[in-house]
């Protein structure tokens, strides 16, 4: 008899972006393995609870049989139920063994710092895990998918009771996603439990003994077969089709080019044309190749782009201009700082077409005939009734800002990636109006179906 | 991995190459006294005057001075270095100056290094007997050492000035003045330090003096005005004339806070005719503030330091010893003779 | 560029610098007296550890300066009241001690900028030297000689490889030493892997202190005097030493070495420009340049 590790028993819980979950009973035992579908935020809530916590409004959480009155990051960690996601910090003043065996509560009376033993014992886990890294390397060089996996290890060596592991394909190629699935079964194996939440569910689901299906704020369904799952996935994602249609006719009529230019690291030269209305999508297959060509085409040597119209061309050949020929670049690495918390929603909106409305600033007269333009920002006012930068309306509100600012061309950088499945229908409407308006757009995605239907061209 | 081996190779090599210095710096300053010897001897047939003018000028040839002050910030020391820089461009000497800023690890460090440096007179002008352990040693070196100012035990010459009685000077300026201007019915603040004994002593000198020369005079506050410090001066006497609405009279240990204080009195309104601030050391500046009809109305001055330390110095060189203390000469300057002393630009 | 900001890498501009002194030493000025050196060196490298050990854990210690004059004058003013001097060599530990712990609960429980607390420590502690004392300085000559006679080159030779010696073993093969560089490095995840950051903090501050200890009592007796103001020069001198050693406040890095090659520079560096007549306009001007390139070099590093 499996020993049960976690009940959620009738819980309602808010995050700290005030989104609500409800009516949650889950019962995590040691070994199993529930994987999360999601057809909206509530699977990455549901994941996100056990990393920052939130607050109980009705029902119980137990932890090994233990009430637990708070559900907090602090009590999960002390009950060693760790969440697991693509944002790792390592240590780089230490080596790999040292962080390995470092950065866990050790003893405090422990002195002395046996650095072979360390060598040796990490060795013997990388190995039993099926890892290929030298326990002394220095951790700045790693990717990652190595610094996940090295966390993962790490967690299991911490004797961890749970896992939750938070979109980790996202930074996993072909070869890592094997490398993940192992360690993951190989620490099912030992006795932890784990919980999945992944943008790409299917490639857990031969790891997951079953598959939580979580819409609306609540858990609809539990899938013990995997066959009666993948028959509601599939009718399921032919509905999304469905409902998803390029209404918008997408003339380019006009003569006017964009030529991005640039010289790789390895001195070859790269060039690719995009036209006003267009939508292209650069396609990677992995995280690691999607960021050495955004490396490469926006950090790169002698880059350059070419804005070409009947009339002139302008050359842009510095990244920090790209906003004074209107090419805007959408997807930091966390986009939460992509928004200035201490303005308002609208300012925050409002923010980089100021000038354009105002060139000495003036822009209050003009903001109340902007935002009664409903067509461009339709759910602008359910943001504001709601409030807040919950991680929807984060995306709701830069999609305005772009809208709003009209740039010739859109970089968009791992959004659709980030985005449930919801959103990203959201995402793709929109981004068909923009490009209906003429706005050409980039999307350098990593290996996202979405994007691929959307693009008008793939290279 | 290598480059960084040879670093660390090229600076233990260089560590060590300083360090074994040592033997070759005393062996080339063992090689120079015999060849002095031979030009001595063979100098005997000349006369006296010859013989000591040779002597004087083969001693004092490359001589190289070192002059520590505990700061160089105000401008009685300034003009000290001025002064001996020009007096060593004259001679043909070298010269280079430190300041210790009242930390005696400083001190004691600039004195080794000035030792290091191949200074043939320290001139130090300490505050305490701190320094003594490294003027020991630098003498051990063959360095001569000047003080001035205060005297430890370890000095060749010593240049000092008597501060109680620089005191009694300054308070016999201000009770003068007081007597003559306010029937001496004077409220007065003085401004002291008790960073050292000397120091101390001065501004005991003045206390007397006031008490023995203006008995009518009150004496509202000693203020222990701390060291050098620019601005304390300026503060001080915002808050001593807020305190005493009724003062008329500062007497300062220095003109480094007179000057300050002048201009914060001037600042504040006060009657420059009936408000006196008396003070030690013959600034420019004080000099300046007399000559304009403002508070200051008064200054010791010392005679001019950087000349008799720059005789010395030569005199020492030229073997010279002195077992009695040197007194440094002081005036008297009032708006009655300043005209000797300072003419406006 | 790349070439540029390689050769500036703050180890090679200890080998510049070096370049830069042998001039100095081949056109005359000649080698520093043995003793004369190793005292210095003592003190240099006693604080350039100390400071170093703080910086590696996360603290830009403004304060040491005052602390060292402080921790002096107090044992200072117990010794003119007839304490012996083993026993105010032990109140030095103590204070030296205290206000270390106090500095790794300020940095880890209250999350205060250590640029900014050891900054309000260090006017608290000068003007409080200032004050508390009959006079701004005390000076007592017996402890020059009982310096001259008891400890001498040998001693602090002694003194300074222990103090190399416990450094690099505290570094390098303890778990405490490993912890400050996590502490300097990323307090925030270094707090959520579970270490008790409070606690080493304080253990880090209590080890530099013993530096911080043994450079004051060094101080005091070799000038047989305290005041407001003893050390208070060794401030940027020993923050350059540390930071041409290639010691930041940018994560947690720095090595024995770096800090040993640092002070032995900066020593020269002080001998050199004296010598010439420069230290008095030149010094503080070339200890922020080299504080400036140091660090410049080091971001660009990372």
């Amino acid at each position: 008899m499996k020993r049960e590790l976690l009940r959620f028993t009738d819980v309602s819980v808010r995050n700290e972006n005030q989104e609500q979950m409800h009516q949650i009973n889950l019962m995590f035992r040691e070994g199993e393995c529930h994987l999360l579908w999601s057809e909206d935020g509530t699977g990455r809530m549901l994941a996100g609870l056990f990393k920052n916590g939130g607050r109980i409004l009705h029902g119980m959480i137990h932890i090994q049989g233990r009430e637990q009155k708070e559900c907090s990051r602090e009590v999960f960690r002390r009950e060693k139920i760790f969440c697991v996601d693509v944002r790792i910090d390592l240590m780089e003043s230490l080596s790999l063994a040292e962080n390995m065996f470092l950065l866990r509560p050790n003893s405090m009376k422990k002195v002395w710092f046996n650095k072979k033993a360390t060598r040796v014992r990490t060795k013997e886990l990388l190995s039993h895990y099926g890892l290929e890294m030298d326990a002394g390397q220095s951790v700045d060089s790693l990717s990652e998918a190595d610094k996940v996996l090295l966390s993962l290890v790490r967690l299991a060596d911490q004797h961890a009771k749970m896992l939750v592991v938070h979109n980790l394909s996202f930074v996993c190629n072909r070869q890592k996603m094997a490398q993940l699935l192992y360690v993951l079964k190989k620490i099912k194996e030992k006795g932890t439990a784990l919980l999945i939440y992944d943008r790409h569910p299917e490639f857990f689901l031969d790891l997951a003994d079953d598959i939580v299906l979580v819409k609306g704020g609540t858990i609809v369904k539990k899938y013990c077969d995997r066959k009666q799952f993948e028959q509601h996935r599939e009718k399921y994602e032919k509905t999304i089709k469905e409902e998803r249609q390029c209404s918008a006719v997408r003339e380019t009529e006009s003569s006017a080019s964009y030529c991005f230019r640039w010289t790789d690291r390895f001195g070859n030269q790269n060039n690719f044309t995009v036209f006003p209305g267009e939508i292209l999508y650069l396609y990677a297959e992995s995280r690691e190749e999607q960021q050495r060509l955004y490396r490469d085409l926006l950090e790169g040597n002698r880059f350059e782009i070419l804005l070409t119209n009947d009339t002139r061309t302008a050359v842009c050949r510095k990244v920090q201009k790209l906003m004074k020929y209107r090419i805007g670049f959408w997807g930091a690495d966390q986009i939460e700082k992509e928004l200035f918390h201490n303005l308002s929603i609208r300012e925050n909106i409002l923010m980089p077409s100021m000038q354009r409305i105002s060139r000495y600033g003036f822009y209050r007269n003009s903001e109340k005939f902007i935002f009664s333009s409903r067509d461009l920002m339709e759910g602008l006012d359910e943001i504001e009734s709601t409030g807040g930068f919950t991680d929807e309306n984060t995306f709701k509100i830069l999609c305005y800002r772009w809208k709003l600012f009209h740039p010739r061309v859109l970089i968009i950088h791992n959004i659709l990636s980030r985005s449930d499945q919801k959103m990203k229908e959201w995402l793709s409407g929109q981004f068909l109006e923009m490009a209906a308006r003429g706005t050409a757009l980039i999307l350098l995605e990593v290996s996202e179906e979405t994007a691929l239907e959307l693009a008008d061209r793939v290279i | 991995m290598k480059k960084k081996l040879l670093s660390l190779l090229l600076a233990t090599a260089m560590t060590a190459a300083v360090l074994t210095g040592c033997g070759a710096s005393n062996e080339s300053s063992q090689a120079q006294e015999p060849a002095e010897n031979q030009e001595t001897e063979a100098e005997e047939p000349a006369t006296e005057e010859e013989d000591s003018a040779n002597a004087e000028s083969a001693s004092s040839e490359g001589t190289k001075i070192g002059f520590l002050a505990p700061t160089l910030q105000t401008e009685f020391f300034i003009s000290i270095d001025d002064g001996l820089k020009k007096e060593c461009a004259d001679r043909g000497w070298e010269y280079v100056s430190v300041s210790f800023d009242n930390d005696s690890a400083k001190a004691v460090t600039n004195i080794e290094n000035m030792v290091t440096g191949e200074c043939d007179i320290i001139i130090a002008m300490v505050s305490d007997s701190s320094c003594d352990a490294a003027l020991a040693a630098a003498q051990a070196e063959g360095v001569k050492i000047m003080e001035c100012g205060v005297q430890t035990e370890v000095y060749d010459v010593c240049l000092n000035t008597d501060q109680y009685a620089v005191g009694v000077a300054i308070g016999d300026m201000a009770s003068e003045w007081m007597n003559n201007q306010l029937g001496g019915a004077g409220k007065v603040v003085v401004y002291t330090t008790f960073q050292n004994q000397d120091m101390q002593n001065r501004g005991q000198g003045i206390q007397d003096a006031i008490k023995e020369k203006s008995p009518d005079a009150e004496i509202l506050e000693v203020v222990d005005i701390g060291k050098d410090v620019v601005g304390s001066g300026t503060s001080t006497t915002e808050n001593m004339l807020q305190k005493y609405p009724d003062l008329n009279t500062i007497v300062c240990y220095g003109d480094a806070a007179a000057v300050e204080s002048m201009e914060a009195a001037k600042a504040a309104g006060v009657d420059s005719e009936n408000f006196g601030i008396f003070s030690c050391d013959g600034t420019a500046q004080a000099l300046e503030g007399i000559a304009n009809g403002d508070p200051q109305k008064g200054t010791i001055a010392f005679a001019p330091l950087a000349p008799m330390m720059a005789e010395y110095s030569e005199r020492l060189m030229a073997g010279e010893t002195f077992t009695e203390v040197i007194t440094a000469e002081t005036i008297t300057i009032t708006s009655e003779n300043l005209s000797e002393y300072y003419t406006a630009e | 560029m790349k070439k540029i900001i390689n050769i500036a890498d703050s180890y090679k501009i200890c080998f510049l610098l070096l370049l830069f002194l042998m001039p100095a030493y081949v056109s005359g000025i000649p080698a520093v007296r043995a003793s004369f050196f190793v005292r210095q060196i003592t003190v240099m490298i006693l604080l350039t550890l100390g400071v170093s050990l703080e910086l590696i854990g996360g603290t830009f210690d403004l304060a040491f300066a005052a602390q060292i004059s402080f921790s002096a004058l107090m044992a200072m003013v117990c010794m003119m009241n007839g304490c012996p001097l083993w026993l105010v060599c032990i109140m030095i530990c103590v204070i030296n001690a205290a206000l270390g712990c106090l500095k790794g609960v300020l940095l880890v429980g209250l999350l205060m900028p250590s640029i900014i607390f050891t900054l309000a420590l260090q006017a608290i502690l000068t003007n409080f030297s200032a004050g508390i004392a009959p006079n701004s300085g005390i000076v007592l000559k017996e402890l020059q000689s009982i310096y001259r006679e008891r400890m001498g080159m040998g001693g602090e030779i002694l003194l300074v490889l222990l103090g190399i010696v416990a450094a690099f073993l505290f570094l390098e093969f303890t778990y405490y030493g490993k912890y400050s560089r996590m502490l300097g490095e990323n307090l925030s995840l270094a707090k959520e892997s579970g270490l008790k950051c409070m606690q080493i903090s304080i253990i880090v501050h209590l080890f530099a202190s013993l530096f911080f200890s043994s450079a004051a009592i060094l101080l005091m007796l070799q000038t047989g005097s305290s005041n407001a103001s003893l050390g208070e020069n060794y401030l940027y001198r020993v923050l350059t030493a540390a930071f041409l050693g290639n010691v930041g406040p940018f994560g947690g890095r720095g090595k024995v070495s770096g800090m040993i090659a640092g002070a032995v520079i900066m020593v020269l560096l002080i001998a050199t420009l004296t010598g010439k007549g420069y230290l008095n306009r030149w010094e503080t001007i070339l200890e922020g340049l080299i504080i400036l390139v140091a660090l410049w070099a080091q971001r660009k590093k990372k």
